[in-house]
């Protein structure tokens, strides 16, 4: 095995034109969004990454071309050492077939309902994914390895599930038959975009323990998107993984889990930490933003993105756009506020706007 | 495990309710489905009381029949769906209103002018051809009300909820974000300024940080518009910092009724504790976050005895042949359970305060 990253993710940038019309062509009115500006990140055997942030920050189009299924604009992604859009465009001297790379990195959607076909059965939804890459396979070896993996995730007998067609199913049956269809592949690394996120409450803590139990019978990775970072932080604590934050396309801050939730430098991590629950935290009741609302994403703001709505920006936010300054081991954070020595710190602040906390 | 309120962390239901003064009564009502493969009964013989100015959170997970109970209180279950007990509105002044009773012409007037409903698909409640100036002013059109003060109140509402009235008005719901469609749907539901919200999942497509600026919003414009609310979820942490009184659904009727406190420390049914326990938040040891096991019942297929014996660890003979009733077991804290003591003692909640503060072995 080779000491390349499964994936990585190399300052990667994807845009997308938002021209919808003809008309729009002509006169030039379309815009482009940039919904992953800039972005570097690795994903090691057997790691989670729990990605989070709000929605339309550009979370499922980096999970996606981390995956291979969306070309980035600028930048590459590759695994194991092979960049994976070279291996598509049969470009330089190819060491893994992008075949083998689409098989090894896979997907499990948000809403389980639609990912499988609701005119086919459960076996027969399992079995096409086998047939196609295992065509060596018996019909009864396959049937078996399928079996096996249903009963694994709690689905038994399996023989009574395998005939049911997904309306069959609840919720939760259905999102563990579509992660036992990505399991199949005996894949590197599984994309779970807001997985368990249509789920009941008291069925995402047993579908999270659930994938961790397989991670390590695959030796798998997760990449983990979600808008929650209770469960982020609940899937990449277990794994001894890592959280990485997005704002409008940007990874605002990533490290080791206890360390983005015990000191979260970036204000954006902070102000996540103050949306998420906790039944027995005393209410703040202020909202720790300026505005609630995300900016357009075809117009970011300049300078740092978040200056618009942070509570803690000064003048030099709205200047300069911070780097990726480290706060402690393997934890970075794209705020100024980070670095002690910075001008920040002599800058003066944005808006005279108080928060909760400056409030005497 | 006992602890005392004093040194918990306030939120909400500190608050005296004056439970003298109810503003909508439900009485044995039940809704039920005929389905080829028998009667699916998905609101069982519920009893409630909605105070006036109060907020009632009802909790359960999906299926558990919580929305039909929202639903019956604006008779809007829809066909072939059958309604039958009592639900009784108290206006502020003038005569009880029996709701299930009404005409065609009084349910109109009543559901927006009395009670309000905000369902949980803000996409799909706003016409896509037509501006949401429209949608205000038809709004008011049809119920007969001034217009012009009409918009003028719609347009405070809207910058009550941090919307650019403007910007907002002349737009289609397809140029507004999930949470600004959702809050312009709010303002909507309160420009006829109805007595009573009735809010079915609002938030729950919505990322956490609009849930939680949403509910803080929703409290400052309950104190403004003299509100009662019913806030329906299944979203346990969002409806305690929100509701000053709590119901428990399980199984298609109330397990646990109770103040918000009194839920979080005092706990008295096995499903509200598990439930409980089972909520990842950021503090607790991720080793102590429990999954509920076993499988949430049918509709169909009646439970004999307590409807949760099955998943229930303390449950024995009596659970599985007798049905608990809502027995008192505290002052305004009503559980149906034969055990509530045992559930206390032997159902811990691990991220509770107490835990947190000794030593964990």
């Amino acid at each position: 095995m080779s000491s390349d990253p499964v994936v990585s993710v190399d300052d990667v940038t994807v845009e997308f034109d938002t021209s919808s019309s003809l008309f729009d062509y002509f006169t030039g009115s379309a815009e482009t969004v940039r919904a992953v500006d800039g972005v570097s990140l690795d994903i090691e055997e057997n790691d989670v990454v729990a990605l989070i942030g709000e929605s339309g920050c550009g979370k499922s189009t980096l999970g996606k071309t981390a995956i291979g299924a969306q070309r980035p604009t600028k930048g590459s992604i590759s695994y194991r050492g092979q960049d994976i859009w070279d291996a598509r465009d049969g470009k330089g001297d190819v060491s893994i077939p992008f075949n083998e790379i689409r098989r090894s990195l896979q997907i499990i959607h948000q809403d389980p309902g639609s990912a499988l076909n609701p005119n086919q059965r459960v076996l027969t939804s399992l079995m096409l994914p086998l047939k196609k890459w295992e065509s060596d396979l018996s019909y009864e070896e396959r049937e078996s390895r399928i079996h096996t993996l249903l009963e694994h995730v709690g689905m038994s007998p399996a023989e009574d599930f395998v005939n049911r067609f997904p309306h069959q199913l609840s919720g939760g049956e259905q999102q563990r038959v579509v992660l036992v269809r990505s399991l199949l592949m005996n894949p590197d690394l599984v994309l779970a975009d807001e997985a368990i996120s249509a789920l009941d409450v008291s069925l995402r803590v047993e579908m999270m323990d659930m994938m961790l139990e397989l991670q390590d019978v695959f030796d798998t990775s997760y990449l983990f998107i979600s808008h929650d970072l209770s469960n982020a932080r609940y899937i990449a604590e277990k794994a001894d993984g890592r959280i990485a934050v997005m704002y409008l396309g940007q990874i605002v801050e990533v490290g080791p889990v206890d360390q983005i939730i015990e000191n979260p430098q970036h204000p954006y991590t902070q102000v996540l930490k103050w949306a998420t629950p906790d039944l027995y935290a005393d209410p703040q009741e202020e909202v720790p933003v300026r505005e609630v609302d995300i900016p357009d994403p075809t117009n970011p703001p300049e300078a740092c993105r978040f200056h618009t709505r942070c509570p803690e920006a000064r003048e030099v936010c709205a200047d300069v756009d911070p780097e990726m300054y480290e706060a402690e081991t393997a934890h970075y954070s794209r705020c100024f506020r980070t670095d002690e020595t910075h001008d920040y710190w002599e800058s003066e602040p944005l808006y005279d706007a108080v928060t909760a906390e400056d409030q005497p | 495990m006992s602890i005392e309120t004093e040194d918990a962390p306030r939120g909400r239901g500190d608050e005296p309710i004056d439970r003298g003064d109810p503003i909508v009564e439900i009485r044995d009502l039940e809704v039920s489905f005929d389905l080829s493969r028998g009667q699916s009964k998905v609101v069982r013989n519920v009893d409630m009381d909605l105070y006036r100015h109060e907020t009632l959170g009802v909790v359960g997970e999906s299926g558990s029949g919580k929305s039909m109970l929202a639903m019956s209180m604006l008779d809007a279950v829809v066909e072939p769906g059958r309604v039958s007990g009592e639900v009784t509105y108290y206006p502020r002044d003038g005569e009880p209103i029996s709701v299930l009773d009404l005409g065609p012409d009084e349910l109109r007037k009543f559901r927006w002018e009395e009670v309000a409903m905000v369902f949980q698909g803000a996409m799909s409640s706003f016409n896509p051809v037509t501006s949401i100036r429209t949608h205000f002013k038809e709004t008011l059109q049809d119920h007969d009300y001034d217009v012009k003060a009409g918009m003028e109140r719609a347009e405070n509402i809207l910058e009550e909820l941090y919307l650019d009235p403007d910007r907002v008005m002349d737009a289609y719901s397809h140029e507004l974000s999930g949470g600004m469609k959702q809050r312009a749907l709010i303002a909507l539901s309160l420009v006829l300024e109805p007595e009573v919200l009735v809010l079915d999942e609002p938030t729950a497509a919505l990322d956490l940080l609009m849930q939680r600026s949403i509910v803080s919003l929703l409290r400052n414009i309950q104190e403004e518009f003299d509100l009662t609310m019913l806030f329906i979820t299944h979203d346990l942490p969002l409806l305690t910092k929100l509701a000053d009184r709590m119901a428990v659904m399980y199984a298609f009727d109330f397990v646990e009724v109770a103040g918000t406190q009194d839920i979080l420390y005092n706990a008295s049914h096995p499903y509200t504790r598990a439930l409980l326990g089972t909520t990842p938040d950021l503090e607790t040891d991720v080793e102590d976050i429990r999954k509920i096991e076993g499988s949430k019942p049918d509709p169909v297929q009646h439970i004999s005895g307590c409807s949760y014996h099955p998943r229930c660890p303390l449950a024995d003979e009596q659970c599985s042949a007798t049905e608990p009733d809502l027995f008192d077991v505290g002052e305004h804290h009503r559980a149906s359970c034969f055990y509530p003591e045992a559930a206390q003692e032997k159902i811990v909640i691990r991220n509770q305060p107490t835990d947190r503060g000794g030593v964990d072995e």
